[in-house]
């Protein structure tokens, strides 16, 4: 009996990108992000202006004289405020998204990997920051080492990483047994060698996913810190505008509701795309 | 007896963090450039140097950190949490008058989002592609991603402002009398808030829930209860259920440290008058003790929450109760 | 003769996939008389399982019966509602399957999983159907049965688990037992067991079993007729008598021939002891312990291999045998400095393997390779084949890398795959052929000593009959020594020069494969091979 053989080689990256590409929702997810992105990037050159300049009367309503969507409490120009926002929001995201997955993966492998002690003390340290008030802790950080956007980035980035790492730790338990691992061991591959090429690549699926999900929630962590007013004050920020315009919601209720949108159609559209990776990611890879 | 010795090995584990963390936040807090005198002279208008060494002094705050941090340690021990430099009243006065309002919300909203997300989740499961189904998915996605503060404001606008059905601020009505009349107000009162904060958990949960039970709904046990001839609602119930809860009971008990986060701003949004507002000025003034006493509690809230939720999950799964 | 109880006739089930319905079975017909056991025997991909699933409407959701009928009953199982056949199922045709580990729910205790059934069924009380589960699982003699009732099902072993679910799918005395594979995952003694428990019950109960299974020594013990499937389709049925002394089709001949089944040797008084002048491999005393967290801390030591002692010859295949948990595997890994041994001398071709360290341990693992169990976990899925089978090149041996990709694809081609699939993935290939992948990695550093860890125990038996062909060539050509492991005693004597049985940790028995396999000296080994379901069992007597 013979066995079919197929010519064509189809790594498991282009699987997982074929699935991604037939999920409509993570497509639109995709677009919104790059639109944002876009606006975030070209934005302040194509619409130029201090957003701090007072423009015109406070809490103008959107769409009189020309301001597309109003102006706050203070005169400022709303949609001004809101382009440079974007920038803030995504930077302080994918920074302190990067550190996360950063601190969480080393310390995940390591612990996943060596096991024994190694494992025992890391394993402490992870619960231990864990345990920590993730907000509180960072409104800490920021009010005793100032807000600017470097600080708001390495706060947010030291309370979240736990969960990256309790997911790298998981993956690296699960794939060192397997037998593929042994395999290479009796290759003659070195510790090193097994954990960065051999095992970290085939645990990356959900660290991925993991990933891109740290993007948003760094993204409403510096929105909650902004709005509590712990932010820099020469950059403006979506959060910081929600939280001081809170007092006037009766009056001009839109200060409040639009930057709150922006927020939410950033977060939700890297949640689909999260969704997307998940689903394209996860499934396929896991053999058989 | 073994879950005694259970309750014992955690809590006595959860006092070593404790106390790691008190260190830690200690340290960390007298790193960092300036400190409380600053503050109060600040609000004097400026103070000699003789003046701000004389309040340094009085504070206990010109030993060395180490000698700072074994007599607070000490204290704390004692159940002396300190004082207040910025209130000038104890620390632990003015936690406790507090924290009942943020375990209300914190434990009422986990309870709402867990049982309103299993529900949606097993729901969800049944027909993973009914137009029903995804609606759900909308909603809770919408509770993930508009940010905590936004969407309370927005309830407030909605329920509050524009159709006044419930309070817009605090925690109860103070003219009411009476023990029920009293509880009934505060649960007037809770409703805008745990929803709120109940919002963002619910999306986690109800996904968690339904990929959890689609997987035991596939499993081989599953599929011997079918060939037992059981009846839909018994293999989803009984046979289903029970092994798809344990990794959302899990989650629920890792999201605490979330919780409490998400608390601080819906206090801050509804007025409730938790920690949370109490944490956010004295962390301005720089008000060591409170800040540290804040910190202290509500990591304490987390690992008594992980407790719990580790207590539940031995109930449900007996698995969990063979491994020591 | 009477009616049949079951009747399937033409049955066609299909399955969506993403290139529409996709036919497993077709064109399918046989029956099942009162009493009897009817085998339907096939490799996987048959669609064997399918058909039982279909006879209990329990096809998965993207599956249908497309054509055909079942009659059970008078009635067609194809066109009864879901509430009719969920009074049939559990109670008048009962249903256990393959993965004991997994086929019980982890939350209840197996005597209330049995109650269940009783109390949905027959409406039962709670305190009788208790009653009824404790007595049932005496039946299926689970030793203190009143005492195990209120266990989980984690607390039990595969033998046990699997006694449970008989227990479950007999409790209201069905008519009919269709059991998917129910001894695949289990240990051959066990298996006899089981199967000399469902022989006794089916005969008490006059229950007729439909016995599904790729083991066609198992027909021969357990079945009087017997259906052969390929691929979706009948291609041969008959008596067991029949169709194993006269087999019909090409595929039945070559299914029976492919089973390693044991051929009685008679004693060859010759060679008995293993007296080796210079063993390529020399064991002495090897153990190797594992420590097992207790409660509070308390360490206990688990003794996984116990002071064993083997010589392997060169150019030979030593056979290491045992069941589960006998820690052959374990032994192996030890040789290889895969797994940490305690205690013990290991010398490979004059290198004393236990003393090495750090980088000269490293390249001396070129000189023992390992080809592994399980085809879709052996190969790192991220690499392309080539890459696979040059890694142990690029980190050990000495062959300049230049050279290195032209050595692959002479190892592709002397295992039989082509060199043009060096550039594929492991997920585009089946399983024979990983294993094929598998062995080029293990030759690609030219090692003395190859071990085969349950190298073919997951390939389908025609593949495997292939793969131990490819096996025995390469031995010849190459001049190499395997040190085999396995727990199937047909394939290890097909295979073996001599043999070491395994239990617990200790070797009870070494010797050439002659003296083991004719007259064994252990009442273990004995036992072993009288587990074994033989084709023999069905075989008439040569005239």
């Amino acid at each position: 009996m013979s066995e079919q053989t197929q010519l064509k080689a189809r790594s498991p990256f282009a699987e997982a990108f074929e699935m991604f590409r037939r999920n409509h929702a993570a497509l639109a997810g995709l677009a919104v992000l790059l639109a944002i992105i876009a606006v975030a990037i070209l934005g302040p050159v194509l619409y130029p202006g201090n957003p701090f300049d007072m423009v015109w009367a406070p809490f103008t309503t959107p769409g009189t004289e020309g301001y597309l969507l109003g102006t706050d409490y203070l005169g400022r120009d709303l949609l001004s405020l809101l382009i440079h926002g974007a920038r803030v929001s995504l930077t302080v995201g994918l920074a302190a998204a990067f550190v996360t997955v950063t601190i969480g993966i080393t310390i995940g492998a390591l612990a996943g990997f060596y096991r024994g002690w190694v494992e025992e003390v890391l394993m402490r340290l992870t619960e231990f920051f864990q345990v920590l008030p993730t907000l509180l802790f960072s409104m800490v950080i920021v009010a005793l080492f100032g807000a600017s956007l470097l600080m708001i980035t390495i706060a947010i980035g030291l309370v979240s990483w736990p969960a990256v790492a309790r997911i790298t730790r998981a993956e690296f338990l699960r794939i060192r047994e397997l037998e593929y691992v042994t395999a290479a061991r009796a290759g003659g591959v070195r510790n090193g060698g097994l954990m960065f090429r051999v095992i970290l690549p085939n645990a990356l699926p959900p660290i991925i996913v993991q990933a891109a999900l740290m993007v948003g929630s760094a993204i409403l962590f510096e929105a909650g810190l902004s709005f509590l007013g712990l932010t820099d004050p020469n950059v403006a920020s979506w959060g910081q505008i929600i939280g001081s315009n809170r007092q006037y919601i009766l009056d001009a209720s839109y200060t409040v509701t639009v930057p709150g949108i922006a927020i939410f159609i950033t977060v939700l559209a890297i949640s689909l795309v999260g969704d997307g990776l998940n689903d394209a990611l996860n499934p396929k890879l896991r053999e058989r | 007896m073994g879950i005694l010795i259970v309750i014992a090995q955690r809590t006595l584990y959860g006092l070593l963090l404790l106390l790691a963390v008190l260190v830690l936040n200690f340290t960390m807090i007298n790193l960092a450039p300036g400190d409380v005198v600053d503050t109060i002279a600040a609000d004097m208008g400026g103070a000699s140097a003789e003046l701000i060494a004389q309040i340094r002094a009085e504070y206990g705050l010109d030993q060395p950190v180490i000698v700072q941090l074994g007599n607070y340690i000490w204290r704390v021990f004692q159940f002396d949490l300190g004082h207040s430099y910025f209130y000038n009243r104890p620390v632990t006065e003015m936690i406790f008058a507090r924290l009942p309002a943020t375990l209300l919300l914190v434990f009422s909203a986990q309870i709402f989002a867990l049982v309103v997300g299993i529900l949606l989740g097993v729901f969800a499961a049944q027909r993973p592609n009914g137009l029903l189904s995804h609606i759900v998915t909308f909603f809770a996605l919408f509770g993930y991603a508009a940010p905590v503060f936004w969407t309370g404001i927005l309830l407030l606008i909605a329920f509050s402002l524009k159709i006044p059905l419930f309070p817009v601020a605090g925690m109860r009505d103070v003219t009411v009398e009476g023990f029920f009349p009293q509880a009934l107000s505060v649960a007037h009162h809770l409703v805008l808030p745990m929803l709120t904060l109940g919002s963002i958990f619910i999306a986690l949960y109800s996904r968690l829930c339904r990929a959890s039970m689609l997987e035991v709904l596939g499993s081989d046990y599953v599929r011997t209860a079918k060939a037992k001839g059981l009846s839909p609602r018994d293999v989803t119930m009984k046979h289903a259920l029970k092994n798809a809860l344990p990794p959302v009971v899990t989650l629920a008990g890792l999201q605490f440290s979330a919780v409490i986060s998400g608390a601080v701003l819906v206090e801050t949004v509804f007025s409730w008058p938790g920690l949370g507002q109490l944490a956010l000025t004295s962390i301005l003034a720089r008000d060591t003790p409170t800040i540290l006493g804040i910190l202290f509690f509500s990591a304490l809230v987390v690992i008594v929450g992980n407790l719990l939720t580790d207590l539940v999950l031995r109930l449900i799964d007996p698995r969990v109760r063979a491994k020591a | 003769m009477s009616a049949p109880l079951l009747s399937v006739e033409n049955l066609r089930i299909e399955l969506a996939t993403r290139g529409g319905m996709v036919p497993v079975v077709d064109d399918l017909s046989l029956w099942l008389n009162p009493g009897e056991t009817l085998s339907i025997v096939g490799e996987s991909g048959s669609g064997k399982s399918m058909t039982a699933l279909a006879v209990m409407g329990l096809l998965p959701r993207i599956g249908r019966v497309a054509n055909g009928r079942i009659m059970f009953e008078g009635q067609d199982m194809t066109q009864m509602e879901d509430a009719a056949l969920r009074r049939i199922r559990g109670n008048q045709i009962g249903m256990i399957f393959q993965e004991p580990m997994t086929s019980l729910n982890p939350v209840y205790t197996v005597g209330e999983q049995i109650a269940e059934v009783l109390r949905h069924h027959q409406n039962q009380s709670a305190a009788e159907a208790w009653g009824n589960a404790i007595d049932l699982l005496d039946a299926v003699r689970i030793p203190n049965a009143k005492g195990r009732a209120g266990t989980y099902p984690h607390e039990m072993s595969g033998g046990q688990r699997q006694r449970v679910m008989i227990a479950m799918a007999l409790a209201c005395r069905p008519k009919i037992l269709i059991a998917d594979e129910p001894t695949t995952a289990l240990d051959v003694t066990v298996q006899a067991e089981i199967f000399d428990l469902m022989r006794d019950l089916a005969r008490e109960t006059q229950t007729a079993t439909i016995l599904i299974t790729h083991d066609m020594g198992v027909v021969a013990e357990m079945a009087d007729r017997v259906v052969v499937m390929l691929k979706g389709r009948k291609v041969e049925d008959g008596t067991v008598v029949d169709l194993v002394n006269r087999p019909q089709h090409d595929y039945t001949k070559s299914l029976i021939a492919s089973v390693p089944h044991l051929t009685p040797e008679t004693r060859d008084t010759s060679a008995a002891q293993v007296e080796i002048d210079q063993p390529l491999l020399s064991v002495r005393d090897l153990t190797v312990q594992f420590p097992v967290k207790k409660r509070f801390g308390k360490r206990e030591i688990f003794t996984a291999v116990n002071g064993i002692s083997f010589d392997v010859e060169r150019g030979k295949t030593l056979a290491i045998v045992g069941e589960s948990g006998s820690g052959k595997t374990t032994a192996a890994l030890a040789v290889a400095r895969l797994v940490a041994a305690q205690a013990g001398q290991v010398t490979l071709d004059g290198t004393d393997m236990l003393s090495l360290e750090g980088e000269a341990l490293r390249q001396a693992r070129a000189n023992v390779q390992v080809i592994f169990q399980d085809p879709y976990s052996s190969l790192n899925p991220r690499l392309r084949a080539g890459a696979i089978v040059r890694e142990p090149m690029d980190n050990l041996g000495n062959l300049p890398a230049a050279q290195r990709d032209a050595r692959v694809a002479e190892l592709f081609e002397q295992v039989g795959l082509e060199p043009a699939q060096m550039q594929l993935f492991p997920h585009q290939f089946s399983g024979g052929q990983r294993q094929r992948i598998s062995i080029a990695r293990a030759l690609s550093t030219n090692p003395s000593l190859i071990i085969c860890d349950e190298a073919v125990s997951a390939l389908d038996v025609i593949i495997q009959a292939q793969i131990l062909d490819l096996l025995h060539d390469l031995q010849r050509e190459l001049d190499l020594t395997y040190l085999f492991i396995s727990h199937d005693l047909g394939v290890v004597q097909q295979m073996c020069d001599h043999v070491a049985v395994m239990y617990m940790g200790d070797i009870v028995e070494y010797g050439t494969r002659n003296a083991v396999f004719a007259e064994p000296t252990q009442a273990y080994t004995r036992n072993l091979l009288a587990a074994v379901p033989s084709v023999e069992s069905a075989k008439e007597p040569v005239q």
